[in-house]
């Protein structure tokens, strides 16, 4: 079986990274370049550093790798399994599906500087399954919060007079109840 | 060319002017310092971005408490959220789950509809922000996508009405035969981010009265609002009046309940009018013990109460491929009810909520839900009218104030901004 094409990335700080372009080209950013010929000598990103790169990489490898395990798993259970039986393959398919759910959510289970990272890395990357969950997970701290909540989550600064604040929260009582 | 910031070649282009009143860093720097003094640390800031606080806010949860709260915030928060363009998104972005804000009634005594909310604060919209004011003669007729279908029969004419009583339009129709008239209202809103008030039809039904005319007939016309025309009429024939309870949305059909337990089924897409026969039963099912269902699949079900023994029924093509109903479950109601014996009353079914699959029934002064998928019960709330009604679950996006944002004279509009 022939080895994966590799492509190598490099980080703003100048760490490089030797992923699978399978990998790799979840980002489409990475994929654009890759398809314009700018890899000799490695991909730079000079706006993501190794920490968050790494973090990402986890995320694509993992989710290349559950991509290529279930289209192998279809195409074994149609042609004929050369490794094991077809139902084992379908049921180690369906696993996948439970396992990627679960490693996405624990994925995004740090402290909030890392999600940020994240974010700005899966939207500078265009990774868009990553840059959904990111934003889901920033979406749920700020669920069942009250305004002063999520200030206070967020750090944001109230800069409505009390004036403006008294009037927008007359106009919708019912929501601050 | 346009600076874009750090972050150039990202699906979501960052904006470079900061929207942030005054400068951001230095918001979010005196908010550091004053935190610093009390001892606890300051929580890093979101990134600096429009365009991704959206991505952001477009995955707030859907219950009608949470724009209005959000747009609370900070004066940046307010602006994103007040954008028509956003809310469409928003819509968009949820449209398998607009929450079941509450019910409503048409009650026949005063010939007002009511409505009763469904969620508890602060996600609760009191009953007087939907009261519609509409003069007798208006009766409502079907509910879906945030829109409320009335219909006046003299007059034979709908409306599409906002709250606090003001129609969104009128639509009307040549004038019909027939004894009985109901209509059915469809949205496929969700297409191209469309309103439901930009693409809505209207099934109207008009019948003859099986006592009366020898060989009774229904018909039917269906309106599209695209295009502003009423189809053909079709017809079919009938034996049985009809219900006045809305109509179920199964596949693309719009279900009636007829009072002998048949369906009648309107099919929007080949637009035909057809009578499925109920179960093989001996009796009629009394007005409110059937109640049509939409079960997995899309397929067509019909739950039946006798006394307090639920059976739900489901529509399937048997081995040679025709269609026949087979009985799915029995639930004994008295399992969950048994707490509230002795029961003077027996229970009935009020309503059905399509999008959940949940529904509701009554028993003395109390509605029940039970989900039908998890069979979960509960307890909703104490009734305020008498039974012998309909219930019309609404389920919609509640975005009061019309936007969040200008601080203008602000309407109040259901769904449509």
């Amino acid at each position: 079986m022939a080895s994966p094409a590799m492509v190598t990335l490099i980080s703003s700080d100048d760490a490089r990274f030797e992923v699978t372009e399978a990998a790799a080209t979840m980002s489409q950013t990475i994929r654009h370049m890759i398809e314009d010929g700018c890899t000799d000598g490695g991909i730079p990103l000079p706006n993501v550093p190794a920490r968050t790169l790494a973090k990402v990489l986890e995320y694509c490898n993992k989710h290349a790798a559950a991509t290529a395990a279930e289209s192998s798993a279809a195409g074994g259970a149609a042609a004929g399994s050369d490794s094991g039986s077809s139902s084992s393959a379908d049921s180690a398919g369906k696993d996948d599906g439970v396992d990627l759910a679960s490693f996405d959510k624990a994925f995004v289970e740090v402290d909030t500087d890392t999600l940020y990272d994240l974010l700005l890395a899966a939207n500078y990357l265009d990774v868009k399954t990553l840059l959904d969950l990111c934003c889901q997970k920033v979406a749920d701290m700020i669920r069942g919060k009250t305004p002063e909540q999520i200030r206070q989550t967020f750090g944001i600064k109230n800069d409505f007079s009390p004036e403006e604040e008294e009037k927008i929260r007359k106009e919708n009582q019912w929501a601050f109840e | 060319m346009q600076n874009r910031g750090w972050l150039p070649p990202g699906p979501i282009s960052a904006v470079a002017s900061p929207a942030w009143p005054g400068n951001a860093a230095e918001a979010a720097g005196d908010y550091r310092i004053e935190q610093d003094k009390r001892g606890f640390h300051a929580p890093p800031p979101l990134p600096d971005n429009d365009d991704l606080l959206q991505e952001i806010l477009l995955r707030l949860s859907p219950s009608p408490s949470s724009l209005p709260r959000a747009s609370l915030v900070c004066k940046r928060w307010r602006r994103l959220l007040s954008d028509p363009g956003f809310l469409r998104r928003f819509r968009v972005f949820h449209h398998r789950e607009p929450p079941l804000l509450g019910l409503f009634t048409y009650y026949f005594v005063d010939g007002n509809t009511y409505f009763t909310p469904a969620l508890d604060p602060p996600n609760r919209i009191h009953s007087t922000r939907f009261s519609l004011a509409l003069p007798r003669d208006w009766m409502l007729h079907d509910c879906r996508r945030g829109l409320a279908l009335f219909y006046n029969q003299p007059l034979q004419e709908f409306i599409r009405p906002a709250p606090r009583g003001r129609p969104a339009g009128v639509v009307r129709q040549k004038k019909k035969p027939g004894v009985y008239h109901r209509a059915g209202l469809f949205c496929d809103d969700h297409h191209a981010g469309l309103t439901p008030l930009e693409a809505f039809k209207v099934v109207s039904l008009w019948f003859d009265d099986p006592f009366i005319v020898a060989e009774p007939q229904v018909s039917a016309s269906l309106y599209e609002s695209k295009t502003g025309v009423w189809s053909n009429i079709i017809s079919t024939s009938i034996t049985a009046k009809i219900n006045m309870k809305p109509s179920i949305l199964v596949g693309n059909s719009l279900c009636w309940l007829l009072r002998n337990g048949s369906i009648l089924e309107f099919d929007l897409d080949r637009q035909s009018l057809a009578v499925i026969h109920r179960p093989v039963y001996t009796h009629d099912i009394p007005f409110l013990r059937g109640q049509i269902l939409r079960m997995e699949d899309d397929r067509l079900g019909l739950a039946i109460l006798f006394d307090r023994r639920l059976q739900l029924w489901e529509r399937k093509a048997d081995s040679n491929g025709v269609a026949r109903w087979m009985l799915q479950k029995r639930i004994e109601l008295d399992k969950f009810l048994s707490v509230r014996s002795p029961l003077h009353e027996l229970p009935v079914i009020q309503g059905y909520d399509e999008d959940g699959h949940v529904m509701f029934i009554s028993v003395e002064t109390e509605v029940f839900t039970i989900q039908l998928r998890s069979m979960q019960f509960s307890c909703l709330f104490k009734r305020i009218h008498y039974s012998d009604l309909s219930y019309f679950p609404f389920r919609s996006f509640y975005t009061a104030g019309r936007d969040f944002g200008s601080g203008g004279v602000g309407s109040e509009t259901l769904n449509n901004t």
